[in-house]
């Protein structure tokens, strides 16, 4: 083929563009952050995802900071706070030094407006529940000064009133709370109080956060900008953060930490998360509902392996619905080993033989004989837990037990778990700060709540409910661990592992001066610093 | 001109029956739409049916229809729930990257892919030519994330030529207007070419192949025993006869450029159309799905209708009726 005579015009211009897309940027003195996710909104009570609510807690402040001990609060709004006699009521002494960006002063009567949002039925805000349930009333008695009275006595008073987002009242009472659902006027532009304040927000592409001039605190934040870049992809994303356009890249696979682990700038960050990782069995399903073969169905998977190759060690065994370090968490339970011949014996004594040879288990249920063969579902979204089905369906098809696994988009699959439609199901919870399983084991929690596989136990109830209210904890904690003793017995649920959570960040950043924790990966993302 | 109001007229008719289609379709998916507030175990149903029919979603799906129908023949597309703002508001502001995108990508598909087709029938036979043809193929049959892929890999990761995501860079604002035209450039090529490669392989192999059947025909053998020039032959006689059945592509390729391409869009970040339906579709937006779906059918029908009407500008045997 003759080289056409426009040939050499082509090459001039990619030439040109060679050269000039190779300047370098210089030193940066901002920072990126990126997300395969966008956040939903900057109003905080519609905004729901965990990426959103890291993020918003950097541009809105709380009462008070809560720590890594789930338990201890530093002032943060609130220069101090002072318990009543009986304990069922806060009086909350606010800084007066708060401005929100527009110039206006953060008040008590902010909070106070900040709560009939938070507990309004209209708005419908997803964690509105114990505040409903818990709190009587909020009231401002001036600028500074806050009551909060409770229902009733109970631990973790604190962590009700100050998981209540503030947002300022002269901006948001503007429309009313019936409308918020359909409005965007709260994105247009965002009127916050925290270290940063948003400078971007371009939907799908990228937020930018920069030092607010206003913030009470002149020593903070020390990185002054922040960009949030969104990539939906996660190669890219990947790849970005290994060149250094992305600095902070939160969630990576185990495997790909592993493979990256001596890359000279980056440092993986490492910490237990709050959750748990776990097969729910569907107790209203026959085959199910036998304790026995849900024992046994624990005793048959190899969970040491699954955390072994697939999680390539970046996890924890879970043996009950409070993780490891968490407080209140029994430390006597011990993870139901790998052991199939257990397993078998179990199913047997519950009934369950080959009896016609073809290598699955059967029994009579009903006066009709059934096969052991159920499906298991997950999200698709999420790699590994599609490769621990795996793993799951191969130890089972041992012990004669037929599994399919079926795999959803995430809304999709929240909709059958919730509407119960599923035999077992491979998913996660992410833990409160406070102990209470009154959600999803309690039995009133079947008709309404996240009782999914639908677990009933009048002792478990009862212990549960006794000890959700104790106010001293450390009585709180004996009760707890018999509830856990009860549901390591009863395995509603094969609690397969806690998971550890591996976050990137290049070097640029001084990695002694980064928090990270299971309250959020940007924990005190105002006290980061450059090198 | 008759024709063409009447085809038009036509094709939001059948624009509308699309819509329609999905409208109902969607329904029989499982219901996740404000899948937030169902994740909240003590909200009562009161609230949550309250919340629905703030957004009329408690009706029958049938009066849902009719009143859709209505708002529709005001011109009110309905409003977008994932985004808080008019559907048509949402359509138009993805509809501008999917452009930026889309206008280069077709420019580089149907430039280099005619040239190249043109220049392959010219050398048919020849080695060149021929690893050219299989290489085509190659290209023809690549996946696009793929590509994009090792695209980002080559050019933004090892030759950190141009940057791997977005519309344009983070200090965009702070840039001078030249500055700006030539990062936004930077950040067109590579979405451009993945997007554009596939195609660009289709039209050249595609316009190899009628330019040979042209060659092939007696009126280029009297041309040549007439004793005339190569050259002529080949611009004058060939060529546009060849590029005939090539230019009906244009209508039919209208729609990869500019309905969005959801991998393209995805893998690059950009916030187009694509993007918006996959979106739209995992939230159950309905009103943003249907808008959509009216959106990407009106495009694909105007441009079939483009290709007829350039059909009958190039040749004249071909009249509209």
């Amino acid at each position: 083929m003759r080289i056409n005579h426009r040939f050499p015009f082509f090459l001039f211009i990619l030439i040109l563009l060679i050269f000039l897309g190779c300047r370098k940027e210089t030193r940066k003195n901002y920072i990126v952050i990126g997300s395969t996710i966008d956040i939903d909104s900057f109003n905080p009570y519609l905004s729901t995802s965990l990426f959103s609510q890291d993020l918003l807690d950097r541009v809105y402040l709380r009462l008070a900071v809560e720590q890594e001990d789930y338990k201890t609060f530093v002032p943060l709004l609130a220069k101090r706070w002072e318990w009543s006699e009986d304990s069922t009521q806060i009086t909350f002494y606010l800084r007066n030094d708060v401005y929100w960006t527009d110039g206006v002063k953060t008040t008590a009567y902010d909070i106070e407006f900040s709560f009939k949002a938070a507990t309004s039925p209209e708005v419908a805000w997803l964690n509105s529940e114990d505040i409903i349930r818990n709190i009587k009333s909020v009231k401002a008695l001036n600028e500074t000064t806050l009551v909060v009275k409770y229902h009733y006595v109970y631990p973790y008073q604190l962590t009700d009133i100050n998981d209540i987002w503030i947002v300022p009242k002269h901006v948001y009472e503007k429309i009313p709370f019936s409308e918020w659902r359909r409005n965007g006027y709260f994105d247009k532009n965002p009127i916050t109080n925290g270290p940063y304040k948003v400078a971007r927000w371009e939907r799908g592409q990228l937020i930018e956060l920069v030092k607010n001039e206003k913030y009470f605190d002149k020593n903070y934040p020390k990185i002054k900008r922040i960009f949030v870049k969104i990539v939906p992809n996660e190669s890219n994303l990947l790849l970005q953060f290994l060149n250094g356009e992305i600095d902070v890249l939160p969630s990576i696979p185990p495997a790909v930490a592993e493979k990256y682990e001596n890359n000279p700038n980056i440092k993986f960050i490492k910490y237990p998360f709050l959750a748990y990782e776990y097969i729910g069995w569907n107790q209203r399903n026959p085959l199910f509902a036998d304790k026995k073969v849900r024992q046994a169905l624990s005793y048959g998977i190899n969970v040491e392996y699954i955390i072994k190759v697939i999680l390539k060690g970046n996890a924890v065994r879970s043996t009950s619905p409070f993780p490891s370090i968490f407080w209140a968490h029994n430390d006597k339970l011990k993870p139901y080993p790998y052991d199939p011949e257990k397993a078998k014996k179990l199913l047997t004594e519950a009934g369950w033989r080959d009896s016609n040879g073809d290598g699955i288990l059967d029994k009579v249920i009903a006066n009709k004989k059934i096969d052991f063969k159920f499906t298991l579902i997950t999200n698709a979204e999420n790699q590994t837990r599609k490769e621990i089905a795996t793993a799951i369906q191969n130890d089972l098809s041992k012990l004669g037990i037929k599994m399919e696994i079926q795999v959803f988009e995430f809304n999709t699959f929240m909709r059958y778990i919730l509407d119960k439609n599923f035999d077992a199901v491979l998913s996660g919870w992410r833990v409160a700060t406070k102990p209470d399983l009154t959600i999803i084991f309690h039995s009133e929690a079947i008709k309404s709540g996240h009782n999914i596989v639908s677990y009933s136990n009048p002792i478990f109830d009862k212990l549960n409910d006794s000890a959700a209210v104790l106010n001293d904890l450390s009585r709180a904690k004996v009760i707890w661990d018999k509830v856990q003793e009860i549901i390591y017995e009863d395995q509603p649920y094969t609690f397969l592992y806690e998971p550890v959570r591996i976050n990137g960040i290049n070097k640029r950043i001084k990695s002694e001066t980064v928090r990270m924790n299971s309250i959020s990966f940007l924990y005190n993302l105002h006290e980061w610093e450059l090198k | 001109m008759g024709f063409v109001l009447k085809r038009l007229i036509n094709s939001i008719f059948l624009s509308f029956g699309i819509a329609t289609i999905v409208f109902f379709l969607i329904r029989l998916l499982p219901d996740v739409s404000f899948s937030d507030i169902y994740l909240n175990p003590r909200l009562s149903e009161d609230v949550i049916q309250r919340i629905r029919a703030s957004y009329g979603l408690d009706k029958p799906v049938l009066i849902q229809f009719l009143n859709w129908l209505k708002e529709i023949i005001t011109g009110n597309f309905g409003f977008s729930f994932i985004y808080r703002k008019p559907v048509i508001d949402c359509i138009i502001e993805s509809f501008a990257p999917t452009l930026t995108i889309g206008i280069p990508a077709f420019i580089f598909s149907f430039g280099f892919g005619i040239l190249i087709g043109v220049q392959s029938a010219r050398n048919q036979g020849k080695l060149l030519e021929r690893t050219t043809h299989s290489l085509l193929l190659v290209l023809y049959s690549l996946p696009t994330f793929w590509l994009g892929i090792i695209l980002i890999l080559l050019f933004s990761y090892t030759l950190e030529l141009f940057p791997p995501s977005g519309l344009h860079s983070l200090n965009f604002n702070e840039m001078s207007l030249i500055e700006k035209i030539y990062d936004t450039i930077l950040h067109i090529f590579l979405p451009a070419i993945t997007l554009g490669t596939a195609p660009m392989a289709a039209i050249a192999r595609f316009t190899r192949n009628t330019m040979l059947k042209v060659l092939s025909q007696t009126y280029i053998k009297t041309a040549k025993a007439k004793g005339l020039d190569e050259k002529i032959i080949f611009h004058r006689h060939a060529l546009p006869n060849a590029l005939l059945p090539v230019v009906t592509l244009f209508g039919l390729y209208l729609p990869i450029f500019f309905a969005g391409s959801v991998v393209v869009e995805e893998i690059f970040s950009i916030p187009g159309i694509g993007k918006l339906t996959v979106d739209s579709i995992f939230q159950r937006d309905y009103p943003l799905i249907v808008g959509v779906t009216l959106f990407v059918s009106f495009i694909v029908i105007v441009g079939n209708l483009i290709s007829d009407i350039l059909y009958s500008i190039l040749d004249p045997r071909i009249r509209l009726k």
